[in-house]
């Protein structure tokens, strides 16, 4: 939509860009920088690390495989989100938090827990084949892990949230008239389907499908866990090149090359299927949603159901098994236990270590929402007045957080830290968590402000108000879900890293992801099981309060 | 023009459909006509609008029937109906250009794509919208994109046209314009359109017949002239144009406007009587003057003339009427 | 509770590493290896020397390097296992350890280093589930058995990394334990480990990251064997899980304790090294942890029935052969390489 260049509307570009522009240059190119630059040489200019990559075939083969598996899990993504989406968006508002819930849980679930979860679900003679054979389908136990099949069913699960949410808020943006209009001339319900819902629902699929990709490239400990051998990510590589092998330059020749790779694939795309070009409605009257008439569903819409009851029961199976899991006695791990005691529960509580690493990683991460909110809010704010040109370049520069390897950002932190004395301290994780929760909420809120009515803007200000009233009381309103959503994923990143906290703090300052990755190269601690369901049962039960007084607040 | 595709003849029989505890139809009957163009009218929560989705297939209902050209319509599938709809926000879709819209039902009926293509150059002539055949609706005026909406519904040659108050997003001007439009090629197509609207002006101008709902009730069916002359009760005398009650007797006497005369000279009226001016207004075609008789007020459409422009508010008046002009209605 | 946190900050921020004399900054790998290591040795040793030991966790190398570089070394004492060491040496991360410092006349020869003081030994070696091969019939012994899958069918799983797994693999063709190394430097020595290896892959379910993965899998039933730590065995056979061990074969490996270039307290974690070198001292870890003793001399202090859990009894020792951290450290680079190419095929 063309603007007026300077209207004097009261928010200037520089105001926006400038806060989390800042903030990245110092805690981000910085000390990426700074790793990067040894891939070019320690001493003197090199291209020997690079030549190391090109000529040892294994190198090539697993950036192959990076890319191809996350290609595949966005896919696998798209897929099961599709039938999700399209059900919360034709039940009604209780059904649909209720789904909503079930998106979110497992992403409140620390990585280590579900991993091992899914491990318990789907081995030899785990529940899964346990009953696949039970029932008689099968009559060899199927290799689900520990292969391709493992990394995916992983991977695609804890990545699915990112998609459901933008394709549902292009689903509650799809006209229900659209798709009359449609089977009035004629079309069955794949064809509508295929040719009004998919390419109208696909800038959703393409915002989600973007943070997904990009995350998946930077996985490891999921591959590592359930993968096999086939299926080493880069990312891992990266690691073992910096913990193990003392490799730096090799390292950061990799994450050179893995970086160049996926901002070129970023940048093509973003040209072709970008934020920019969210596809607006028809004009007339604003009709009504995409809901369910009295004539029902369609045997398309029930099929999208019955997907939709398998997709729901793939995203709860490991939650719900954690609860049973927790209560077993013995410290090796299994389902259903042998025998049962509150063990695991008392060590959680009765240790000072644990409940005061949950309390630091709460606080953390309160502090990261906080920080992050306002950074990314007014950088998309600062975006969406850009002069087209430069847009999309400084879009992509602000989400390159998401892909470049956290352990190089967490090295690079440490170099420049050290001398500030920030490291041990609460403020070193937070800056540090900062710079990687940020991208999500300018991602979140750049899409809540591109369906803001431009027009209420210019209301308000005619009337009188000033741009801070304006924003508070006319565009805050209307952005919040997208704020809340950026809110969300800022603070999973914080409260879920474990690489950062692993390099920024020490004892004193421990987070809870780096007490449970304690000893995990040796054993696995149950009291992390049990820890990981209280978290869950406090998210149901705050998120399930939320819900009833929503209720009461609307009848 | 070679779009000629006689329309069907449409039987609703005595359909019936709540909604909760709300009844949206309450035993509806109505026959249409081949080729006949019928509106239903009626305010917000008439049913009118239930009454053209049930017709389409987007509704269900629970009793009764419908028939098209004597087949029970109840079982098939809306994209077997073989029906043209026009939406009141148009519903075009967005990602595709004005050709590929109209192009669309044609495609799911698999013509072959010379007879596509012929056909839909074929209503953008129609329509007047060859010069935009490439274009995207958001590029596309609100009247523009009603067109493109009419010509995506008519290219199918569907048996019923259905038309949910298509015009409502539209200056006046422009509606009017349109409404000529569609009279022409309601004339040259000849199909069947059902009209849904709350503009009484509108259905009187484009309609056959029209049908005049009241809380999910059709109250009368007639043509124009025979709702707006012969209204059936004091509802509809109402709803159609003005109408003034005069007490008499303990009884009303139901009279337009125009039929009125006001002043010292009344030729014609038979019937003759007093009252005071309230109010004289000048309305291009004339002077409304309201009276107090009585305590009625009174509304009076009259030629301009020097006399009606001297009235003062207040002045006593004569005013009469034909006898004839009265309207006989059940008073309800 | 806030005050306490923002004092503490405060504190933090105002004094990096700043610890009062008579302390130390003691850095492993946490749970249950960390809390023998309290048991046995921190909590005694402040007993007996007045020094206050503070533990912290996670000593990558990486953080080690980043801290020296930076000079903002808070960590005293550190472990790691044989690669560690020699990585950290090569990039002169650890202070030498000169025998005036720590005496380690009597440590098993294959377990000295100038840089580092060995704590303890474990041990690779076959694992195997007592469900599949129980003591009525044939039990593996050698790792010839482990690759023998006509004797001894059922799924396996080894380590996705190549150390102990090259050397098993060449123990099991036949290749004497003195000529390992050597066969192992050349190329066509290499291949034919890689091949053996190989030519086990499809019986192989799971290559295992973590030293748990191996004992939960050989307790779930996933595989029938596993080659993986004594230590972690053992933790599963007291957790009652069908498992036994194979003792006639075995590649240990030890652990080290190693002072950072640049700690702040060397002195005392000079004084600890020490206490826990002395034999009577380095014999309380396998109280807790089946970890063998890194000298002879200790041997005397442990029960009988302990030491059957042990990898560095005499008797074993003969059978064992030392992962060669030297060779590692020069060729480990190449042949993981190797290793991860063959895993990917």
């Amino acid at each position: 939509m063309a603007r007026p260049a300077k209207a004097g509307r009261g928010f200037p570009v520089w105001l926006g860009l400038a806060p989390f522009g800042l903030v990245l240059v110092v805690l981000f190119a910085v000390p990426v920088l700074s790793l990067l630059k040894l891939a070019f040489g320690e001493g003197g200019f090199t291209l020997v690390h690079f030549h190391r990559m090109i000529d040892v075939p294994v190198y090539r083969s697993v950036l192959g495989t990076t890319l191809g598996i996350a290609g595949l899990v966005t896919v696998l993504a798209v897929l099961a989100s599709y039938p999700l989406a399209y059900v919360m968006a034709t039940v009604g508002p209780r059904a649909r938090s209720l789904l909503m819930l079930l998106v979110l849980l497992p992403f409140w679930t620390s990585a280590l827990v579900r991993t091992t979860a899914w491990i318990i679900l789907l081995q030899s003679n785990g529940v899964v084949n346990a009953l696949l054979m039970g029932s008689g389908l099968t009559t060899t136990p199927t290799a689900f892990i520990y292969n391709l099949s493992g990394v995916l069913i992983g991977m695609t699960h804890v990545l699915m949230p990112f998609i459901v949410l933008p394709l549902y808020a292009a689903f509650s943006n799809l006209e229900l008239s659209t798709v009359q209009a449609a089977e009035s001339l004629g079309a069955g319900p794949i064809t509508v389907f295929r040719r009004i819902i998919l390419p109208l629902t696909a800038p959703g699929v393409v915002a989600g499908g973007m943070i997904v990709f990009m995350n998946a490239i930077g996985f490891y400990l999921t591959p590592a866990l359930m993968g096999g051998p086939g299926q080493t990510m880069i990312a891992q590589m990266i690691a073992s090149n910096i913990n193990t092998e003392l490799n730096w330059p090799f390292a950061a020749a990799l994450a050179t090359v893995l970086l160049v790779a996926t901002v070129t694939m970023l940048a093509l795309f973003q040209r072709f299927f970008g934020l920019e070009r969210l596809i607006e409605g028809g004009g007339g009257k604003a009709g009504e949603p995409f809901t369910v008439t009295s004539r029902g569903r369609s045997p398309g819409g029930w099929a999208a159901i019955v997907a939709a009851c398998l997709v729901g029961a793939f995203l709860i199976a490991p939650i719900i098994i954690v609860f049973p899991m927790s209560l077993g006695s013995s410290p090796f791990l299994a389902f259903p236990p042998d025998s049962y005691s509150l063990t695991w529960y008392e060590n959680f509580f009765g240790t000072t270590k644990w409940v005061a690493a949950l309390t630091r990683s709460l606080q953390i991460a309160g502090l990261v929402v906080a920080i992050s909110v306002v950074l990314g809010t007014l950088a998309a704010l600062g975006v969406a007045r850009m002069r087209p040109r430069w847009r999309s370049t400084v879009e992509t520069i602000f989400i390159l957080p998401m892909i470049v390897p956290v352990i190089i950002l967490a090295v690079g932190l440490y170099y420049l830290l050290a001398p500030t004395g920030l490291v041990g301290s609460i403020w070193g994780v937070t800056l540090g968590h900062v710079v990687l929760a940020t991208p999500y909420v300018f991602i979140t809120v750049r899409a809540a402000l591109k369906s803001f009515d431009g027009n209420l803007e210019f209301a308000a200000l005619g009337l009188g108000a000033s741009w801070a009233t304006m924003f508070r009381r006319v565009m805050l309103p209307s952005i919040a879900p997208g704020i809340a959503a950026g809110a969300v994923f800022a603070f999973i990143t914080s409260f879920d890293d474990v690489i950062i906290a692993l390099f920024l703090t020490n004892i004193r300052s421990r987070t809870l992801p780096k007490l449970m990755y304690e000893g995990v190269a040796h054993e696995i601690d149950p009291t992390i099981i049990a820890a990981s369901c209280l978290i869950i049962l406090v998210t149901v039960l705050v998120l399930g309060g939320n819900l009833l007084l929503t209720k009461r607040k609307t009848t | 023009m070679n779009i000629s595709a006689l329309g069907k003849a449409v039987s609703i029989q005595s359909l019936g459909k709540s909604y909760g505890s709300t009844r949206a139809l309450d035993g509806v009957s109505l026959n249409i006509a081949a080729g006949e163009f019928c509106t239903l009218l009626g305010a917000s929560g008439s049913g009118k609008t239930t009454l053209l989705k049930t017709i389409a297939g987007f509704e269900t209902y629970e009793t009764g029937q419908i028939l098209v050209d004597g087949v029970d319509v109840g079982p098939m599938p809306v994209s077997k109906r073989n029906i043209g709809m026009v939406f009141q926000n148009y519903a075009l879709f967005p990602h595709m250009s004005v050709r590929r819209n109209v192009a669309f039902g044609l495609e799911m009926r698999r013509l072959a794509a010379k007879e596509i293509e012929n056909r839909v150059d074929e209503v953008l002539a129609l329509v007047d919208l060859t010069a935009y055949a490439e274009r995207l609706p958001r590029q596309l005026s609100g009247g523009q994109q009603q067109r493109v909406a009419l010509a995506r519904a008519l290219v199918i040659r569907p048996d019923i046209l259905l038309m949910d108050e298509p015009l409502g997003a539209l200056d006046k001007n422009l509606r009017q314009s349109i409404q000529l439009e569609l009279k022409r090629l309601h004339a040259a197509v000849g199909a069947t359109v059902v009209y849904v609207t709350h503009d009484q002006e509108e259905a009187l101008f484009l309609s056959d017949r029209i049908a005049l709902m009241d809380k999910g009730r059709i109250v009368q069916a007639s043509t124009p002239r025979g709702l707006y002359e012969k209204p059936a009760n004091r509802f509809v005398a109402s709803f159609l144009g003005e109408c003034n009650f005069i007490p008499s007797d303990g009884q009303e006497i139901a009279i337009r406007p125009e039929k009125l005369r006001v002043g010292r000279d009344l030729p014609g009226c038979d019937k003759k009587l007093e009252g005071h001016v309230t109010a004289v207004n000048f309305i291009g075609r004339g002077f409304r003057v309201m009276l107090d008789h009585r305590g009625a007020e009174l509304a009076a459409e009259v030629d301009a003339s020097d006399e009606i422009a001297a009235l003062r508010v207040g002045t006593p008046v004569a005013f009469g009427f034909r006898s004839t002009d009265a309207m006989d209605i059940a008073s309800i | 509770m806030k005050k306490l946190i923002v004092a503490a900050t405060a504190l933090t921020l105002l004094a990096p590493g700043i610890v009062t004399a008579k302390e130390l900054v003691f850095s492993s790998w946490g749970g249950a290896y960390q809390e023998a290591i309290r048991k046995a040795w921190i909590q005694p040793f402040t007993k007996e020397s007045g020094i206050k030991v503070e533990e912290d966790t996670g000593p990558e190398t990486a953080k080690i390097k980043a801290m020296v570089d930076t000079k903002s070394v808070t960590w005293d004492v550190v472990t790691a296992g044989g690669g560690g060491l020699m990585r950290g040496v090569r990039q002169g991360l650890f202070e030498k350890i000169t025998p005036e410092m720590v005496n380690t006349d009597h440590v098993i020869p294959g377990a000295r280093n100038d840089y580092g003081v060995a704590s303890e030994i474990f041990s690779t070696l076959v694992g195997f589930s007592t469900k599949a091969f129980p003591a009525s019939g044939a039990q593996p012994k050698s790792f010839a058995d482990f690759w023998d899958v006509a004797k001894f069918p059922g799924k396996r799983t080894l380590p996705d990394k190549p150390e102990t797994v090259v050397e098993a693999a060449l123990l099991a063709d036949g290749v004497p334990m003195a000529d390992i190394y050597k066969t192992l430097s050349t190329e066509a020595g290499l291949k034919r480990s890689l091949d053996k290896i190989r030519a086990l892959k499809p019986q192989v379910a799971v290559w295992w990251a973590s030293g748990a993965q191996p004992v939960q899998a050989l307790g779930s039933g996933e595989v029938v064997m596993a080659l993986g730590w004594n230590g972690r065995f053992q933790a599963g056979i007291e957790s009652k899980l069908p498992i036994a061990m194979a003792w006639d074969q075995q590649i240990p490996q030890v652990g080290f304790f190693m002072i950072p270039k640049g700690a702040p307290n060397k002195a005392e974690a000079v004084a600890f090294l020490n206490y826990i070198a002395k034999p009577e001292n380095n014999a309380r870890l396998s109280e807790y942890v089946a970890y063998g003793p890194t000298s002879e001399k200790a041997l005397a202090g442990i029960p009988a029935a302990r030491m059957e859990t042990l990898p560095s009894t005499p008797d074993r020792l003969k059978n064992a052969l030392f992962l060669d951290i030297e060779w590692w450290a020069d060729n480990g680079a190449k042949v993981t390489e190797a290793y991860t190419a063959m895993l990917k095929e």
